[in-house]
């Protein structure tokens, strides 16, 4: 299994706890301070599973296991995975730390923030498609 | 293991799905930090519908029509390819129904046409993949 797999399935497995985490909470604490925070976090924990657990999975194991790229780089160009890797991951937490309280004015670098967020997450699903598209082949 | 073209266009398909899903969530977070551009959030519908139907479970169905166990016992290779061109065909019509539905205002009477159309992938989709979850050339572990 390649390393790059190997950190996606990991990282992939700490969002999946995240998301959990959330829902739990918000399944326990119905009213106070721990339930306005959980339904705040709420968005952002749908995405720490469709993106953090979902896509995760699936680029770590299509660049596992689809096609080779040529018999030299059998896996094509490994700077785009990582940089897949990098986008999603990072995006993931800037989104963590600014999109639930985004409509507080107190904090106006929340804006820039998610704002980045939402520029790494999409750099990081554009370099798994540039990444993997070569290797969607016959042999 | 050859990725059969079945494969290859589902696949391709689901990345595209991939990228214009991810688009959508990238404007939609700006729009929601950036007021002038908060209708962008009105994209909901589409990025949900095109990262998890177009995306998501387009690229399971092209993965599993190739790596599922094959009959070597049969003429047809895959199963019954039939039920796995209706699920893609019906998926993405139905796709492109929701997305007229919710993103152009003359289409909006086409809303409840989609499902429909999604209930018969997953229909087809099931009916494709059933016979195919059996042991590798009919051996038991």
């Amino acid at each position: 299994m390649p390393r790059v797999t190997r950190w996606f399935l990991k990282s992939g497995l700490l969002f999946l706890l995240l998301a959990l985490a959330v829902e739990v909470a918000a399944a326990i604490f119905q009213s106070g301070t721990v339930a306005a925070i959980t339904l705040a976090l709420r968005p952002t924990a749908f995405h720490f599973f469709f993106v953090g657990w979902i896509a995760q999975l699936i680029m770590g194991v299509s660049h596992w296991f689809f096609p080779r790229y040529t018999r030299e780089k059998p896996r094509g160009n490994l700077s785009l995975i990582w940089s897949a890797f990098f986008g999603v991951n990072l995006g993931l937490f800037l989104r963590l730390i600014s999109e639930p309280v985004f409509w507080n004015a107190v904090y106006p670098w929340r804006t820039p923030l998610a704002i980045l967020a939402a520029v790494f997450q999409w750099v990081g699903f554009f370099c798994y498609v540039l990444h993997i598209w070569p290797r969607v082949k016959g042999k | 293991m050859i990725m059969p073209a079945r494969s290859q266009w589902t696949l391709r398909l689901a990345l595209i799905y991939m990228v214009g899903g991810a688009t959508l969530g990238a404007m939609m977070l700006i729009g929601k930090v950036h007021p002038p551009l908060a209708h962008w959030m009105n994209g909901l519908p589409l990025h949900i519908a095109w990262m998890v139907g177009g995306g998501f479970l387009q690229f399971v169905m092209g993965t599993a029509f190739w790596i599922l166990p094959k009959f070597a016992d049969r003429p047809s290779f895959y199963g019954n390819v039939f039920f796995f061109d209706t699920a893609v065909v019906a998926l993405n019509v139905g796709l492109i129904v929701y997305s007229l539905a919710h993103g152009v205002a003359a289409f909006t009477f086409l809303k409840s046409w989609s499902w429909p159309l999604f209930a018969i992938a997953l229909l087809a989709w099931m009916a494709h993949v059933f016979p195919r979850i059996k042991p590798f050339q009919g051996v038991e572990e």
